[in-house]
C-alpha cells in the first residue's frame, strides 16, 4: 500500500528511501519573566518545528498570572510555527507575550541548530 | 508546504523584522519591499514609530500608578491637564461604548476608568502611521495579536493573518485577507478577567472573538465586547459599515459577519 500523499510537485518524483522521522527535543534556559520564570520547549522533526510549548512556568502567585498561565502564552506557539508558513505574514490571537518567553525560545532553537 | 529548501514565500520581500519589548508584551513590525532601499532611512521610520510604542507605555499604562492615564483613573489628574492623547483615547472609547451598545464600557471597571483594551490597539495603529512615509512596499505592526497594516508584502498580494484555534493554540482556525486591521480577543486571553458590564460578572462567551476594521482601537475594543456579548453584537457588527467580526465558541462554533474577509482557506 503506497503512503499517503501530500501536495505533489509537478516535476518528475525523486525516488526516496524511507528513513525515520528524526524527533529531536531541547528545552531553551529558565529565564525570568514579567512573573516569574519559564522555559520554552521546542519539539523538532528534522528542520520542522512540531510543537512549541512551556516547559518549566513559576509565578510569584500573583494573580494576573494565574490567568496567563491559563491559555494566553501557548499562543506564542502558534506565531512560531506560523514563521514557517508561507501563506501568512502575522497570527492574530489573544496573548501575554513576553521578552522572557522569546529568549528562552531562541535558546531552545539554537540547541536545535535551527 | 513549500519545498523544505525554499524559502518561504512571505521571507522573499521582507526588509525588516523588528521586536520591541513594551506595554507589557512584545510588539513585532514587520516591513515589505525592495531589498536594495536604504536601511538608514528604513531605520529611521522604525524608530519613530518605536519611540511612539514607549511614549503610550508611559502614558496609559496601568500597571504604572504614576502614569498619566493611572491617575486620572484614580481621579488626581484632570483628562484636560494631562497629555492631550488621554482625552482623544477617552474619546474613542466612548465612541466604541455606542457602537459596542455598551457591552465594551472601560468606564464600569473596578478601580476606575482602564482603556487598556482600546489602547492596545490604538497605539499599535500609531505607530504604523509612522511609517507610512518609509519606502517600503507594505508594513505590519501586530501587538499582542492586535495587528494593524497597509500595503502589501509583495505585489498583488495582500497580508494574510492567521487567528488562532482556542481549542488548539498551535494550529490555525481561518486566515483572512488584511487590508487594515484586526483585534482578536477571548476566554483565553485573560482567563476570568472579561467583565459584562451590565451585570458585573465575569464573564465569557466566546472562547475567540476577530473583528476586522479601518480603526484598530475601535476593533480591540469591539473584540473584547465580542467575546462577552456573543450574537447580539455580532448581529450589531454585521450593520456597522466597514467592520466585520468571526467568533468560535467554547464549544468550537463559528459564527461571523457575512463580509468577513476569509482568504477561503481554513475554515473549518
Amino acid at each position: 500500500m503506497s503512503p499517503p500523499t501530500t501536495s505533489t510537485p509537478t516535476t518528475a518524483p525523486v525516488p526516496t528511501t524511507t528513513v525515520p522521522p528524526t524527533q529531536r527535543t531541547a528545552t531553551g534556559p529558565l529565564v525570568n519573566y514579567f512573573f516569574g520564570e519559564l522555559s520554552v520547549t521546542v519539539k523538532a522533526d528534522g528542520s520542522r518545528i512540531t510543537q512549541v510549548a512551556i516547559g518549566t512556568l513559576s509565578d510569584g502567585g500573583n494573580y494576573r498570572s494565574v490567568s496567563i498561565d491559563a491559555m494566553a502564552i501557548p499562543i506564542l506557539e502558534s506565531e512560531a510555527m506560523s514563521a514557517q508558513n508561507a501563506t501568512i505574514q502575522s497570527v492574530s490571537g489573544a496573548s501575554y507575550t513576553s521578552a522572557g518567553f522569546e529568549q528562552s525560545l531562541q535558546g531552545a532553537l539554537s540547541k536545535l541548530g535551527l | 508546504m513549500s519545498a523544505s529548501a525554499e524559502r518561504p514565500l512571505n521571507e522573499i520581500s521582507k526588509i525588516a523584522h523588528h521586536e520591541e519589548d513594551v506595554m507589557g508584551t512584545i510588539v513585532t513590525i514587520d516591513l515589505f519591499g525592495d531589498p536594495a532601499v536604504d536601511i538608514d532611512e528604513i531605520t529611521s521610520h522604525l524608530g519613530f514609530a518605536i519611540s511612539s510604542l514607549h511614549e503610550a507605555d508611559d502614558v496609559f499604562s496601568m500597571w504604572k500608578p504614576s502614569s498619566p492615564m493611572s491617575r486620572v483613573s484614580r481621579g488626581e489628574l484632570d483628562v484636560a491637564d494631562a497629555p492631550r492623547s488621554i482625552a482623544e483615547v477617552l474619546e474613542g472609547c466612548r465612541a466604541a461604548r455606542d457602537l459596542s451598545l455598551g457591552w465594551f464600557d472601560p468606564w464600569t471597571l473596578p478601580g476606575g476608568v482602564d482603556p487598556t483594551g482600546y489602547v492596545k490597539g490604538w497605539a499599535a495603529q500609531r505607530a504604523l502611521n509612522h511609517l507610512l512615509a518609509a519606502p517600503v512596499l507594505g508594513a505590519i505592526v501586530n501587538a499582542a495579536g492586535d495587528i494593524a497594516a497597509f500595503g502589501v508584502p509583495l505585489p498583488n498580494r495582500p497580508f494574510q493573518v492567521g487567528i488562532v484555534n482556542p481549542a488548539s493554540t498551535s494550529e490555525l482556525a481561518a486566515i483572512v485577507r488584511l487590508t487594515s486591521c484586526i483585534a482578536t480577543s477571548g476566554s483565553y486571553e485573560r482567563g476570568p478577567h472579561l467583565l459584562e458590564p451590565r451585570s458585573g460578572q465575569f464573564v465569557t462567551r466566546a472562547a475567540s472573538a476577530s473583528v476586522t476594521g479601518p480603526e484598530l482601537g475601535l476593533a480591540d475594543a469591539l473584540a473584547t465586547a465580542l467575546a462577552v456579548a456573543g450574537e447580539e453584537l455580532l448581529a450589531v457588527i454585521e450593520d456597522l459599515n466597514e467592520y466585520e467580526a468571526f467568533t468560535i465558541s467554547a464549544e468550537g462554533d463559528r459564527r461571523w459577519t457575512k463580509d468577513f474577509p476569509f482568504t477561503g482557506l481554513a475554515t473549518q
